[in-house]
């Protein structure tokens, strides 16, 4: 591969950030468990080898019938029943946690929500449901979401700002009119309006989000922009002939990304913590869909089960200092006066 | 005569990743009390590191060391501990920079950063502010004290850091380029002062320079620096009669060779009647006022013909460049322009496309005028790709192998970045860039006066074979009447927006005829 010099003096002012270098390993190694979550907490086997054939049920819905039980209906793995179905013609593989995100354990010994036992290692919350799995589910939704979220902002922002810097003139001035009046709109309010038309999706939530946050790229882009167009190098290029957009993408959108990847990994944190806050209030994701906002607002209404809110809050606080670590190091990455 | 500062076995390293590199070696001079001492070099012999040095501007850390000592008054200079220093800098040894728009805080008026320089040391004092303002030659120094950096010009500025730096009347005045960001005439002005001022006030001059006119006209004893060693010192006017050294001698042979005049007459190939550049001031968005409008061009009417060169000389903001941006369209004009006696004035960006490759510019600064994140080969080939976009890419791979060869590049330092590059090399990068795509008319925007002298010249002599060999037309835009000389056939002087003088090159030399040709003439060293 063809690695250019600028990239290798980068990649070690990365490393050199001792910090934000093992933020960014530690963070990887989680997002990549996260990712696997359905293998890790599921109340599904990961595999089932049943009269001499391979199942995985994770990906496909198995009836209990074909075990030879009574229903129709997908297999509950976790009954003692269908245990002993599939024990006795073959034998299943459980996952490490025995429960998905929203898994209810009807067992307890105690009323939810339970405390942290051997079964339910972090404890159950107020509906029964395991807090651990919950919590891995709720990692990688709200990391997916940060991490569209930046990345369709950041095209946005990109762009307008792109346009408005480059063209400069009457567009720039219509735009910044149009930013400064749209970025007056209040956000919650909006959300919550909508939220009581339509039951909020992942989706319809990040479009809405998507609607305010390519704001913030916007600004620093038509800055450089503005700052670029008058250089020397781009005054070359136009005496060429070359056209304004490839000006733009080629020799103007590269000086940019600098100042874009340094604010990327801040949108992201940033879009993680508005996330929660609406699942916090209870505005964001689906009831039951697994978000560390919702575990937060349980924490806050049953502090007598202490493990809700301090599981919640130590999850977060450790996603959003290490995305802020990474940032920290990305920026000595790109700062070209930073030595080692 | 008695010895003010002597500098013995002065090295200074920096250590960049590992790698180590000495930016002065070795160096042992000394200064006399008022005394003259130039040091001259190139950009990167290390002369401004040895001037910061002396002040304890920069000093050792992890990434640098430096050795050696500086004996200022029996003290050693080098390790003299931060309460002591602060006794000597600014009041026994100043300082004044090349920039001095930089060096000079913008939010504070002129008043307030010349008392600062007694406030560390007396009493501050506004008659003495006032005093000092009239001796740098500054008008109306008592309005004056009330104005800030920006309302100053570049000339005004400099003589307001000189007041700073002879506040104290110090011993020894270090200048580090003091001229080289300012025009000519202001260059000469500020040249006088400093030699008066140093007489006036019996003390040593340090100047830090790479022009050696200036060397020759005001300095005592001379060092010539090659990296980072000394390679040469001695007497200015022996130094300049008898040079010991290969590299001094190559600095000063350092002049370019002069273009053949030709006799033929040939085909016009521009023609520019009546043209006009005005800088919009919209002060009102809705209300547009076209009084408020800066003219940078005024009217303007001129012809080249096939093969010639166009010398345009002005100072700063004299609309050379102006000139040179309207005729490529990069700024809107007023007026009309031909090229082969068509129109194309009023040509639309799409329409004007086509005559881009035939008209093409060379900037002053390589280094901007290169884009840093793309390679020698994506930079060379790219006006190919806009006007020959039926030629096959190993088509184009080698025609800008063939041109790198042209203008004296290794076709081998295609891949690379142009930071891997010096100011001479990516200057030849830029005209390749030009030259790719066999233009006719090249206009080139100071392409020299970013360059050191020795570079300067293998520039000129690249542009001159090129023409001979192409048959080229240059416009040719400097502020440097040596290089304009050596390269024009006809020159057009300008001064805010106007032609002073449009003549033939011999005529403006032997017989300028209006004031301002003659102290252009004048002002300039040769």
């Amino acid at each position: 591969m063809n690695i250019s010099p600028l990239a290798v003096r980068r990649l070690n002012n990365f490393r050199a950030n001792k910090r934000g270098y093992y933020s960014a390993l530690v963070f990887s190694v989680l997002f990549l468990i996260s990712i696997f979550a359905e293998f890790i907490a599921n109340d599904k086997p990961i595999l089932v080898v049943f009269d001499g054939q391979i199942h995985l049920p994770v990906f496909q819905k198995i009836s209990e019938t074909y075990y030879g039980g009574e229903f129709e209906t997908e297999a509950d793995y976790k009954d003692p029943y269908v245990k002993d179905l599939i024990n006795k013609n073959g034998f299943s593989i459980m996952p490490l946690i025995e429960y998905s995100f929203d898994t209810i354990n009807y067992d307890l010994k105690v009323p939810s929500p339970s405390p942290p036992s051997f079964e339910n290692l972090l404890g159950t919350d107020d509906q029964g449901r395991d807090v651990l799995a919950r919590l891995i589910y709720g990692f990688r939704i709200s990391v997916f979401f940060g991490l569209t979220l930046t990345i369709l902002s950041s095209v946005i922002g990109i762009l307008a700002g792109g346009i408005q810097g480059f063209y400069g003139g009457k567009i720039d001035l219509f735009g910044q009119r149009f930013i400064e009046i749209w970025s007056g709109l209040p956000v919650l309010y909006l959300l919550i309006i909508i939220s009581s038309f339509v039951e909020p999706s992942f989706w319809i939530l990040l479009s809405i989000m998507l609607l305010f946050s390519w704001m913030s790229l916007e600004g620093v882009v038509r800055a450089e922009f503005l700052r670029a167009r008058n250089f020397e190098y781009v005054k070359a290029a136009k005496a060429l002939g070359v056209k304004n957009t490839k000006l733009m993408f080629k020799h103007v959108l590269p000086n940019a990304m600098v100042a874009t990847l340094t604010l990327m990994p801040f949108i992201l944190s940033g879009s993680i913590a508005t996330l929660t806050s609406l699942d916090f209030l209870g505005f964001g994701l689906p009831p039951g869909s697994p978000s560390l906002g919702e575990m937060v607002a349980q924490g806050k209404a049953n502090l007598q089960a202490p493990w809700l809110g301090i599981s919640a809050f130590i999850t977060l606080s450790l996603q959003l200092s290490l995305l802020v670590f990474i940032g920290e190091a990305v920026r000595d990455a790109f700062d070209p006066r930073k030595v080692i | 005569m008695k010895t003010l500062l002597e500098i013995k076995n002065l090295a200074v390293t920096f250590e960049f990743n590992g790698q180590k590199v000495n930016a002065v070696k070795d160096s042992s001079f000394k200064i006399n009390k008022g005394e003259c001492l130039a040091i001259v070099g190139e950009s990167g012999s290390g002369k401004s590191v040895t001037a910061l040095t002396i002040m304890r501007l920069i000093r050792s850390n992890s990434n640098l060391k430096i050795s050696g000592s500086a004996n200022y008054e029996k003290k050693n200079l080098l390790n003299l501990d931060e309460f002591n220093l602060q006794k000597i800098r600014g009041k026994k040894i100043s300082m004044i920079f090349q920039e001095p728009m930089t060096s000079l805080n913008p939010l504070h008026n002129i008043e307030k950063q010349i008392t600062e320089c007694f406030l560390l040391n007396q009493k501050s004092n506004k008659s003495k502010c006032i005093e000092l303002l009239k001796e740098v030659g500054i008008e109306n120094p008592e309005q004056r004290l009330s104005h800030f950096p920006h309302q100053l010009s570049g000339g005004q500025r400099q003589r307001v850091m000189i007041a700073m730096a002879i506040a104290n009347n110090p011993d020894l005045l270090i200048a580090d380029e003091p001229t080289t960001a300012l025009d000519v005439t202001i260059q000469k002005q500020i040249l006088d002062l400093l030699d008066k001022l140093r007489k006036k006030y019996k003390m040593s001059l340090l100047l830090i320079t790479h022009d050696l006119g200036i060397v020759k006209k005001i300095a005592d004893r001379v060092c010539v620096m090659e990296k980072g060693i000394i390679v040469e010192q001695n007497e200015t006017s022996k130094l300049f009669s008898k040079p010991k050294h290969f590299y001094t001698k190559k600095l000063i042979n350092s002049e370019p060779r002069e273009k053949k005049l030709i006799k033929k007459k040939s085909d016009i190939i521009l023609s520019v009647k009546n043209l006009n550049v005005f800088y919009k001031n919209t002060s009102s968005f809705f209300f547009i006022n076209k009084s408020n409008d800066f003219q940078a061009v005024k009217n303007i009417s001129f012809e080249i013909a096939k093969g010639e060169t166009l010398g345009i000389v002005g100072e700063s903001g004299s609309g050379k460049s102006s000139i040179a941006q309207a005729l490529i369209k990069l700024i809107s004009s007023e007026g009309n322009f031909f090229f082969k006696s068509k129109n194309i004035s009023n040509l639309r960006e799409k329409e004007f496309r086509s005559y881009r490759k035939n008209i093409q510019i060379i900037f002053q600064d390589p280094f901007a005028s290169l884009s840093p994140r793309l390679t020698i080969q994506d930079i060379v080939i790219e006006g190919l790709e806009v006007h020959y976009k039926e030629k096959s890419k190993k088509e184009m791979i080698d025609l800008t192998k063939k041109i790198i060869n042209d203008v004296g590049l290794d076709p081998d330092m295609l891949s690379r970045y142009p930071h891997e590059f010096s100011g001479g090399q990516r200057q030849r990068i830029a005209i390749a860039r030009a030259l790719i795509l066999n233009p006719e008319l090249i206009i080139l925007d100071e392409p020299t006066s970013a360059l050191d002298m020795t570079v300067q010249s293998q520039i000129v002599d690249l542009l001159l074979s090129l023409q001979e060999k192409k048959k080229l037309t240059y416009i040719f835009i400097s502020h440097d009447l040596k290089i304009v000389r050596a390269l024009s056939d006809k020159i057009m002087v300008m001064k805010s927006g106007k032609i002073i003088e449009f003549e033939e090159k011999k005529k403006i030399f032997s017989k300028p005829k209006s004031e301002y040709t003659k102290r252009l003439l004048n002002s300039a060293y040769f």
